[in-house]
């Protein structure tokens, strides 16, 4: 049996800060088969974008992976020296980041942004990684592409410019596609035609997807298998119609309830989760979404739960999913 | 872009238009006269000075005085220096090189030095390295150039008992000699600028490392090397050039004091003797041309935004 395109095993990545040492992702674990979509999803601060630059090898500053595995294709990535990595930063792995306006160099046209990635990697000429390059933004559905080679991101639009990163991202050919909220900043009607783009790409290539978002909608569009994110921990695992359908963890019921939906009337009240996603330095003890789960009892407040199996890999970081209890949904 | 140029000329015309007739209004406030100035001697009979204001036009009305200088200059003629006897021209056209040298010297000294040291403060940051290269930088900043001028020559002639050439040689008769006498005004010169231009390219070199776009480069797997130098430099170089646009003014500025302290006969020393001879051509002239250099200067940087930087080549 062929390994899994990304293995993730205990993932623990921690910062060195003034305060001292802070793990921002603890002990996370994951796994994408070949081809297939998994959805990172979590408030912001949960971990989520640590967890997938921590697969890149590219945690800025003083952050470290500093427990725990990740594997591509059963190739340990952990501990890899920084030349090596960059050979399979591009090749094996490529990023689609969040915000296209500034993730695209100013000062060189497109054309030759997406080549550099071929001519890294691949052994082409000029004329070749040209070609390429122009295949390239016919299939992300740039017009014109010959024409637009030599356009800087400031002549695009802000979809444009992410088809360019997608560009980017697909050269090579990559085994895994990592897009990190690739349309929060987009306009909506934006929005839908790059996901769509990502799918036919991630169709089209066979690349496995790790896709990394707080809309629950686009998890839906987008992914077979969820992961939920909470204060740098994964909360909740599953297939994404079992997860949306019948969450088994308070957290992720409550970002279902709090999903806006356009046949709510006016006077109905927005569901609002109350407070924020705790800090790194001041986890609470238990459970580490007791302060803001409504079902919280003693026994949150003084034991931190394990990641529990419901059943066909479906699991849950709760003492109520351990005790069996389902969780409502619908108010 | 070419639109752009001409428009520039234009407004620069205009500038040097209006710097025409400031300066010949100034220069003539300057207090002392230049006939006393030149006769120099007490005991000269006022016939004596009579004759000679009147054959230096200065009987005239100033309205008068300035109308003929302009009809002097469209053909090119810009009087007699009062000092010398000679055509301000071809007195100007022997200095005007040896200034421009001068400053183009300083600015290439400013730029290289500059952008070296700030690169490495930038890559090697809050290192010892980093500490040391900084303070030098504050220390370079303000240190006047004047004085810094001193101590190279004090420096150069005590301990290393060695002094540049006294006698001046053209960039073209005797390159060697040339570079060894511009070697240390232009470093003078250019240290403050050099400065600058370090404290300004490390803090923009780090703005330009901590950006996304170069996350997206590492992504692509970019080398460190070329992450660093390719498009880090590049970027951050955009704000380096608008420093230097607007600081070589003020290093105009410092050749009249720093030919005078190395005893090169360049546009700044020649503005220094018109001044104290009251050589009102001469001195109106000279002013000019530096306004004239300026602009020209400015010109070429802004021209140069566009192919440093790609947004601005369709602005305007």
């Amino acid at each position: 049996m062929t390994p899994p395109v990304l293995e993730i095993d205990g993932l623990t990545t921690s910062f060195e800060t003034r305060q001292g040492r802070v793990e921002v992702v603890s002990n996370v674990s994951f796994a994408i088969p070949q081809g297939e979509s998994v959805a990172v999803v979590g408030e912001s601060g949960s971990g989520k974008s640590v967890t997938a630059l921590s697969i890149m090898g590219l945690l800025e500053g003083n952050g470290t992976v500093s427990k725990g595995s990740i594997r591509l294709r059963g190739r340990e990535l952990v501990g890899l020296s920084n030349k090596e990595y960059r050979l399979i930063r591009g090749r094996n792995i490529g990023m689609i980041f969040q915000d296209p306006t500034t993730c695209l160099d100013p000062v060189y046209p497109i054309g030759h942004q997406i080549s550099q990635a071929l001519r890294i990697h691949k052994d082409l000429s000029k004329a070749q990684a040209r070609a390429r390059t122009v295949e390239l933004l016919t299939m992300v559905g740039i017009p014109d592409p010959v024409s637009r080679l030599k356009s800087y991101q400031h002549e695009l639009s802000g979809g444009q410019r992410q088809r360019v990163m997608i560009a980017i991202a697909l050269a090579c050919g990559p085994e895994l596609l990592i897009a990190d909220e690739p349309t929060t900043a987009l306009d909506v009607t934006v929005q839908a035609q790059i996901l769509g783009l990502l799918q036919k790409a991630q169709e089209e290539t066979g690349a496995a997807l790790l896709l990394i978002t707080h809309d629950l909608a686009v998890v839906a569009e987008m992914a077979k298998r969820v992961v939920v994110m909470y204060a740098g921990q994964v909360v909740e695992e599953g297939l994404v119609d079992e997860v949306l359908n019948q969450p088994r963890h308070p957290y992720t019921a409550a970002l279902l309830r709090s999903v806006l939906s356009p046949d709510m009337s006016r006077d109905e009240p927005l569901h609002i989760i109350e407070g924020t996603v705790p800090g790194a330095h001041d986890m609470p003890g238990g459970c580490r979404f007791n302060p803001r789960c409504e079902h919280a009892f003693d026994t949150c407040l003084t034991e931190a739960p394990g990641l529990h199996d419901c059943g066909s890999g479906h699991r849950s970081r709760c003492w109520l999913a351990q005790r069996g209890e389902r969780l409502e949904v619908s108010v | 872009m070419l639109q752009v140029i001409v428009r520039r000329l234009v407004y620069g015309f205009l500038i040097l238009n209006i710097m025409t007739v400031f300066l010949f209004l100034v220069i003539r406030l300057i207090p002392g006269d230049p006939v006393r100035v030149q006769l120099a001697d007490a005991a000269v009979s006022q016939e004596r000075i009579d004759e000679l204001t009147a054959q230096l036009g200065l009987d005239k009305p100033l309205w008068e005085q300035l109308g003929s200088w302009y009809a002097g200059a469209v053909r090119g003629d810009f009087g007699m220096s009062f000092s010398t006897g000679r055509p301000v021209g071809s007195v100007i056209a022997e200095r005007l090189t040896l200034t421009i040298e001068l400053t183009i010297l300083a600015v290439v000294v400013a730029v290289l030095l500059g952008i070296f040291v700030g690169v490495i403060s930038a890559v090697r940051r809050n290192s010892l390295l980093d500490n040391v290269l900084r303070v030098g930088a504050v220390i370079g900043l303000s240190v006047p150039n004047f004085w810094l001028g001193l101590l190279m020559i004090t420096f150069t002639s005590t301990v290393l008992q060695w002094v540049p050439p006294l006698s001046y040689r053209g960039l073209l008769e005797d390159p060697v000699q040339n570079l060894t006498q511009m070697l240390l005004p232009a470093v003078a010169l250019g240290v403050a600028l050099a400065a600058s231009v370090a404290r300004l390219s490390r803090s923009s070199m780090l703005e330009v490392l901590g950006s996304d776009f170069i996350r997206t480069h590492r992504a692509k797997g970019v080398s460190e090397r070329a992450v660093m130098f390719r498009h880090g430099l590049r970027n951050s170089l955009i704000p380096v050039l608008t420093l230097i646009g607007i600081q070589i003014g003020g290093l105009l500025g410092g050749t009249v004091i720093l030919e005078q302290i190395f005893a090169l006969p360049g546009l700044g020393r020649t503005v220094f003797e018109a001044v104290n001879n009251r050589d009102y051509p001469l001195l109106q002239v000279c002013v000019l041309l530096y306004g004239a250099i300026f602009i020209l200067v400015n010109l070429a940087v802004d021209v140069s935004y566009g192919w440093v930087n790609p947004r601005m080549r369709k602005a305007d």
